[in-house]
């Protein structure tokens, strides 16, 4: 396992971002989070970055990565072992400076070797994301690069880094379905090819299916359930899998009407005595309103909820 | 080729502002109720005097023959005489503009290279002792008004430590009895040309208080602007991108978020020069600066209308000029400019 997590909670005084995560993630994999929005996605993939927003507090009893504690380790990670796939690819590239500057950046800081090496290595990056034509991508700028193309240089940019934990928060959201579909078979790839470990967080349960070998699902900053994609997508246990499974598309005949999950998530004050979905279960029971759930474990599948196993 | 494009679109648009301002400097000096011709013809003119200035001014032509004559003398740089003076006003311009150019651009520089990176680091420490000092720093230099900030100086640099001299653009040994040649009209250029590393010291040393004095306001805007646009752009996803493949603090602060934030603070500077051409007075007056300002403010005071409609025209060109190479150097910081 490269990264281990237990327990994790993220405070900003009396808010709580993240309240209960747990997941362990294999080398090799991309592993999925998923969750609705404001379910403390984002925040967990920073906290893997140490980037957090000033005054949080980092809180776990176990917060890894290959051994290390990263509350301690995490700043002299960033950027070497541990890097990012940012959310819209527009925003995370400098409008200002051509691809070529904002790679070589990168590429000066991680790898030895002159100018001409440098170029070198970032043609071969443009074209191991599947760019074209890398000559012509380096001395572009952002602004004249399609979605997928700009997704595809902040994939790169992540690679130049040599980093082999990469955080994609969300990699497909800014783009449409079918290029989206087009960089996560890049990242697949890249992540068979390289040996790369990649944290997929996304609201999306089509992406866990394609691309992720494991998934873990986050309610207000809480692990529901976490298991291997095929358990979770065929054996959903947790009332809220199982909804945003009746959310998709798809999940229903064609003219009818999506399931949606009635009201909202809790707002990070909120304190939470019981099960923090009870508010929208359907199969909310008297214990859920004040009693934690148990955890239930299978072999590489688990969950907590007061529902029986059985059920 | 973009860029040139976009150049030469910009030379183009800025012509028709020439032509618009030429325009608005005829119509001004027709409307003002006064006589040229009276004026023309001295103090206590006879009839007789006053007709032959009117008829040697053209005056008893139609509007439109005098508009044609305007534009076409001004676009040959014929600006005629002086009424008050009878100087040719080409030869009054070639004296008065180099100085105050030399001096506005040197106060602009001044406002970019100390404003500039003071809003940087007072961004980058927000809310520290160096922020907080900046900032009324600033504050005092855009309310204090200029003769008074000029008198300060005057006091503390040429009075008491006396390092500086009080005012003039040279040295009167330079100017009386070794004078460095006119070739450009700027002092400190024409110093270096002939090889007058004495003259360009001393020029220097006297630029040094009124270019202080007026890079005061545009200084301390351009602080403040740039130190609240970093603030905004240092939160954006694409510098906490940069943090995330570990760039150095140095190179995401100067390479990455800097050039984002320049060319606002660059649209303020180059409003400010235009300001310091005709809006130096005072400054001039303190410092006994032989400019621009002054030659204006006495024209105006005296109407003699050759001199301002002269002036107007050169006052613009330098602006509109100013103005063109900061919109090209915006469009070499931010290529998305010459786009549309």
């Amino acid at each position: 396992m490269i990264i281990e997590v237990k327990g994790l909670s993220i405070h900003f005084g009396a808010l709580r971002a993240v309240r209960n995560v747990s997941l362990s993630v294999e080398a090799g994999t991309i592993h999925g989070i998923i969750g609705e929005s404001g379910c403390g996605k984002s925040i967990t993939g920073m906290a893997f970055l140490g980037l957090l927003p000033d005054g949080a507090r980092v809180e776990a009893e176990q917060f890894e990565y290959a051994g290390e504690d990263l509350r301690e380790v995490a700043d002299s990670l960033r950027g070497h072992k541990i890097s990012l796939i940012s959310q819209d690819p527009a925003a995370a590239l400098n409008p200002v400076l051509s691809i070529g500057t904002q790679l070589d950046d990168v590429l000066k800081i991680h790898s030895a070797g002159g100018k001409k090496q440098r170029y070198g290595r970032a043609k071969e990056l443009l074209a191991a994301t599947g760019l074209p034509d890398p000559v012509k991508v380096l001395k572009s700028y952002p602004h004249e690069l399609s979605g997928g193309m700009q997704q595809r240089v902040v994939i790169a940019q992540a690679l130049a880094t040599g980093a082999d934990f990469l955080i994609a928060d969300e990699p497909t959201t800014a783009l449409d379905k079918t290029v989206g579909k087009q960089v996560l078979s890049v990242l697949k790839s890249l992540v068979e090819t390289r040996g790369l470990t990649v944290l997929m967080i996304t609201h999306d349960m089509d992406v866990i299916e394609y691309c992720c070998t494991r998934a873990s699902v986050l309610y207000a900053g809480t692990t529901v359930e976490d298991g291997q994609t095929a358990a979770l997508l065929n054996n959903p246990k947790h009332p809220y899998t199982r909804a945003l499974m009746n959310a998709l598309p798809g999940s229903v005949p064609k003219g009818q009407k999506l399931a949606g999950i009635k009201g909202h998530p809790p707002k990070p004050n909120e304190r939470i005595a019981g099960c923090p979905f009870a508010d929208r279960c359907p199969s909310v029971m008297p214990a859920c309103a004040d009693t934690p759930p148990p955890q239930h474990e299978l072999p590489q599948h688990s969950w907590s909820c007061h529902l029986e196993v059985s059920k | 080729m973009q860029l040139l494009m976009y150049i030469l679109r910009r030379l183009f648009m800025s012509a028709f502002v020439l032509l618009g301002v030429a325009f608005l400097v005829f119509v001004a000096s027709r409307i003002v109720p006064s006589d040229p011709a009276t004026l023309f013809a001295g103090p206590r003119p006879t009839a007789d005097q006053i007709a032959a200035a009117r008829e040697l001014l053209k005056l008893d032509q139609s509007l439109w023959v005098q508009f044609t004559d305007f534009i076409t003398s001004m676009a040959v740089g014929d600006f005629g005489i002086s009424y008050r003076t009878r100087q040719l006003i080409w030869n009054d311009l070639a004296s008065f503009l180099p100085a105050t150019l030399e001096l506005a651009l040197f106060a602009t520089g001044l406002a970019l290279v100390i404003g500039i990176p003071l809003g940087v680091f007072a961004a980058d420490w927000k809310h520290s002792w160096f922020d907080t000092s900046t900032g009324i720093g600033s504050i005092a230099a855009v309310a204090m008004p200029s003769f008074f900030l000029a008198m300060l100086l005057q006091w503390v640099f040429a009075q008491w430590l006396d390092v500086l001299p009080l005012s003039g653009r040279i040295s009167r040994d330079i100017s009386l009895f070794d004078p460095v040649e006119t070739i450009t009209g700027f002092l400190l250029i024409d110093s270096l040309l002939t090889g007058r590393f004495d003259a360009f010291w001393d020029a220097i040393k006297h630029l040094i208080l009124p270019a202080l004095t007026l890079a005061a306001y545009p200084t301390g805007i351009a602080m403040r602007l740039t130190r609240s646009l970093m603030i905004e752009i240092l939160e954006r996803k694409h510098v906490v991108a940069a943090r995330a493949l570990g760039l150095s603090h140095r190179r995401i602060l100067f390479g990455h978020a800097l050039p984002n934030a320049v060319g606002p603070a660059l649209t303020i500077i180059g409003l400010s020069f235009a300001f310091s051409l005709t809006g130096a007075v005072l400054v001039e007056i303190i410092y006994a600066w032989p400019g621009l300002g002054r030659y204006i403010s006495e024209a105006i005071l005296s109407k003699d209308f050759p001199v301002i409609a002269a002036s107007a025209l050169v006052v613009t060109i330098c602006y509109v000029f100013m103005n063109l190479v900061i919109d090209v150097a915006q469009a070499f910081i931010d290529p998305r400019v010459t786009v549309s």
